[in-house]
């Protein structure tokens, strides 16, 4: 029986759902969930509004996920043993660009560049308002909306994967990149501050399991509030952390070991190929499933890599292992600090790393491409990659020794 | 068998290795639930299970495997022609990966058992763990005792720090209802735990609570000080009356003396006259009077700190020299001169260390905590005072901690600290059994001279929730947890 999706409660989020104009690039394995309740771009109500309500649309309450994200918990899809809810990004930004307060029609009055939708906003209550502004950001992302590299990049990934994971590596896979209709677009284009984004307006629509993630931006997040993560996902016995840690272990560990996992042998260049991250991190980009599965979110940043050889494949392998290792064992070391302190296991930091080591070891027994090896002074991971794990296979120390 | 012993018994279970216990004391141990015992047979079955691991790994390997080549890099070509639940290899990756969860918690368990000479085999359980850690906290601070004993007075523990939040939950409830306020709010859960450590029954307590605060209303106090003077007058045992009358004969007293050491000494004098309105009425004159000489003798007094000080059982002289001293080692320990920092330091000299145990118990509490509460000092002398070693102090918080989030008493995690330290102040009594055999401290004086001290001790720490009235910052965390300072985090969101 699948796992319910759970999500934090947080500020609403008032949308209309459009479908007239819209493109969809559709994920063909989640074609059946692209339903008439669902489908479409996800406006902010205010944008909606300024443009004389047209195209037509149907009002739709999500909740606030990260700055330009909203979950739809009504929404549901199970894959597996793990149940789903949609959320869109891209669907307007809270906050304003350079200061830390919400956008509202005062504000974007003052950045509008056009006077005739300024002028329209001059009766608009004051309350906060999300909207999608074209100002670039990153260079090449409309601030609150989304770009069409980056929406494609998302659904590439998801394509690869088979429906919500890669070899052991699970994410929020795309049900759709939607592209806004070109009305809605030249209208986002005339809010900027400094810079004008021209380009196309992008919507991602996926599956996220929860909105809880590491430690950054989120409501909750098992860094932080580690306390409350555990009476959110009805932690109330020891089995069930054990359980918690493991599925967590298991998933991460799945996560900093991607490239190895997913390497192919390009027929046409002769050269390896696999998953790698390009300025995406685990504590601020990844989910964690009520069963604590470490679901990956966002995907614009999970792309192939190259490698012309053996050795260029170990480098890239160790560098990502090293690179998210840190925020691997954060992620580990949360869940098993709150166990011991909610079960009082004492303080003994040793006791706690090798349950922590014994959980994990217990976690890749069945993996087919990483498993524990203990060593004398302490603890290595072995990786064998799917594609000639003979030649690629490498160890990497996990930890050095169980000292206090 | 007593507490050494059954340390050294758990450790080496713990560890795995080097289990010397005789038959009885497994037997004991076996008893209390600490261990778990297997004989032939049952080891034998798990070891057969167990063994089936590496062959359902390696098959659940090798279908994953198989799997992970049919995904991408393109995607199939018609990836909905077969229905994932018939794929004969789904089908057996499911079967097979729930079998391995089976085997693999059977495989854990044989590599865990310690040889107890039976053929059999034996495993530390989470009780015992729990236990061992106990040991580990404790038994630096006490007599060695039958294991019993000792068993027996955390279990009561324990389950004192239970039914504390339990009721705390019932009276946050009353709180909340009697305020028309949100049953969610933030407000009243400090207040609800002070009340909850009055007695067993919440009506009782609620209804105190109502009728002080009746008495409270007309001083038009702020309303989380309003919560806080109403909270700590019901939480007397003394008939209401009386402790209103007392109440009202500090605040006619205070008022006065408060002007020039307080920054708000309206409030401060409500607030005061609240923690010393369990004395005796025929108290107040020599209390005011103590007060007095110690506004007096005390350089740069603070309203506040005074009235800690007021209460401490030591002459006015010693009272004076012991605080100068408790300054002196927060100052050494970074804390610039201040309120919080004096108050911190009225908690020290109150306390029943002597001053040259002051450096080492607040430097271990302080050590810890800095980070957590602000002000740091305050807490780390909070927890200073308690009658065992710093250590235990702390462990006893941790346990706090683990009451608080195991029974989900809070909003946002940043008040579980400051709940966990108001759960825990003041639980030594309530864990008599362990706390009275706590001889292992050095006190400055006995326990009895501080409960007959020059104005009744023991409410000192009544001063701390005044710094802590508000004791979450949900506007803090939310800002914490949406605008990261990290050396990747984007300027504004991902």
């Amino acid at each position: 029986m699948a796992r319910p999706a759970l999500w934090v409660p947080n500020d609403p989020v008032d949308l209309v759902r459009v479908e007239e104009g819209v493109e969809v690039v559709g994920n063909p394995r989640f074609a059946a969930d692209w339903s008439s309740e669902v489908r479409g771009a996800y406006l902010p109500a205010l944008l909606w509004q300024l443009l004389d309500r047209t195209p037509p649309g149907r009002p739709v309450r999500g909740v606030r996920d990260d700055n330009r994200t909203a979950i739809l918990p009504e929404r549901r899809v199970t894959v597996d043993e793990h149940e789903y809810f949609l959320a869109v990004k891209g669907c307007g930004a809270e906050y304003d660009a350079y200061e830390p307060v919400r956008l509202d029609a005062h504000r974007l009055r003052a950045l509008c560049h056009d006077p005739a939708l300024a002028a329209r906003l001059d009766g608009v209550d004051g309350g906060p308002a999300a909207f999608i502004v074209g100002e670039r950001w990153w260079g090449y992302a409309p601030y609150g909306g989304q770009a069409g590299d980056s929406a494609l990049l998302a659904l590439l990934a998801s394509l690869r994967a088979d429906r919500n994971q890669i070899a052991g590596f699970y994410l929020c896979p795309l049900v759709a990149a939607v592209r806004l209709p070109d009305r809605i677009a030249r209208a986002a284009s005339e809010f900027y501050w400094y810079r004008r984004y021209d380009g196309a307006y992008w919507q991602e629509v996926r599956l996220m399991p929860s909105n809880v993630r590491l430690f950054f931006h989120s409501p909750v997040t098992l860094g932080v509030d580690s306390g409350r993560v555990f009476s959110l996902f009805g932690l109330t016995s020891f089995d069930a952390c054990e359980r918690f840690l493991e599925r967590l272990a298991r998933s991460t560990l799945a996560a900093i070991t991607l490239y190895a996992r997913s390497l192919r042998r390009d027929a046409a260049t002769g050269r390896y190929v696999g998953l790698d991250y390009d300025e995406v991190y685990l504590d601020k980009d990844a989910v964690i499933a009520p069963d604590g599965t470490l679901h990956f979110a966002d995907l614009e940043g999970v792309e192939e890599f190259f490698s012309g050889g053996p050795e260029a494949v170990r480098e890239r392998v160790e560098m990502q292992f090293y690179r998210n290792l840190y925020e691997a064992t954060y992620a580990l070391e949360a869940m098993a600090l709150e166990t011991w302190r909610a079960f009082g296991l004492g303080s003994s930091g040793r006791d706690r790393r090798r349950w922590v080591l014994d959980v994990l070891e217990r976690a890749l027994h069945a993996d087919p491409y990483a498993r524990v090896e203990r060593t004398a002074s302490g603890s290595r991971v072995e990786i064998r990659p799917a594609v000639d794990p003979d030649r690629l296979a490498l160890s990497l120390e996990w930890a050095s020794e169980e000292g206090e | 068998m007593d507490t050494d012993r059954a340390f050294d018994l758990l450790t080496r279970l713990a560890a795995a290795s080097g289990y010397d216990g005789t038959s009885a004391e497994t037997q004991e141990l076996s008893a209390a639930g600490l261990v778990a015992a297997l004989d032939v047979a049952a080891r034998a079955r798990l070891a057969d299970q167990a063994n089936q691991a590496s062959a359902i790994a390696a098959r659940v390997r090798a279908l994953r495997a198989a799997l992970d080549q049919r995904a991408g890099p393109k995607p199939d070509p018609d990836p909905l022609a077969m229905p994932v639940d018939r794929d004969p290899v789904r089908a057996e990756l499911v079967s097979l990966t729930q079998q391995l969860e089976l085997v693999a918690g059977a495989q854990s368990v044989v590599a865990g058992l310690v040889e107890d000479g039976s053929g059999g085999g034996l495993r530390i359980t989470l009780n015992g763990r729990q236990t061992l850690g106990e040991l580990d906290a404790w038994r630096s601070g006490i007599p060695v005792q039958p294991l019993d004993t000792f068993l027996a007075s955390l279990r009561q523990f324990r389950e004192t720090m239970d039914a504390l939040v339990v009721r705390a939950q019932r009276l946050t409830a009353f709180l909340a209802g009697a305020f028309q306020a949100p049953l969610g709010s933030s407000l009243f859960r400090g207040p609800a735990l002070l009340l909850a450590k009055r007695g067993p029954s919440t009506d009782e307590t609620a209804g105190r609570f109502e009728q002080a605060l009746a008495h409270v209303a007309p001083l038009q106090l702020l309303q989380d000080d309003t919560i806080l003077v109403a909270s700590l007058l019901a939480l007397s045992s003394a008939p209401p009356a009386d402790v209103e009358s007392v109440f009202d004969q500090f605040h006619a007293g205070l008022g006065g003396r408060f002007v020039g050491i307080s920054d708000n000494p309206t409030r401060d004098a409500c607030l005061v006259s609240a923690t010393l309105s369990d004395l005796p009425a025929g108290r107040v004159a020599d209390v005011l009077l103590r007060f007095d000489q110690l506004k007096q003798q005390v350089p740069d007094p603070h309203a506040l700190p005074l009235a800690a000080l007021t209460r401490a059982p030591y002459a006015v002289p010693d009272t004076v020299a012991r605080y100068a001293a408790a300054q002196g080692v927060l100052q050494r320990a970074g804390y610039g001169a201040g309120d919080a920092t004096n108050a911190a330091a009225a908690l020290l000299a109150s306390s029943m260390h002597p001053p040259a145990a002051y450096p080492d118990r607040f430097s271990y509490l302080d050590g810890r905590l800095r980070e957590v509460f602000e002000p740091a000092g305050l807490a780390a002398a909070l927890l200073a005072t308690a009658p065992y070693p710093p250590s235990t102090a702390y462990h006893v918080y941790d346990l706090g901690i683990g009451t608080i989030t195991r029974n989900s008493f809070f909003d946002v995690t940043a008040e579980i600290d400051y709940l966990a330290l108001l759960l825990v102040y003041g639980m030594g009594p309530l864990a008599a059994p362990v706390a009275q055999a706590a001889a292992g401290f050095t006190p400055g004086t006995t326990v009895s001279a501080v409960a007959g001290g020059a104005a009744g001790g023991g409410m000192a720490v009544g001063i701390w929730p005044m710094y802590h009235r508000v004791y979450m910052v949900p506007m803090y965390t939310r800002f914490v947890t949406t605008h990261p300072v990290h050396f990747h985090a984007v300027p504004v969101f991902g």
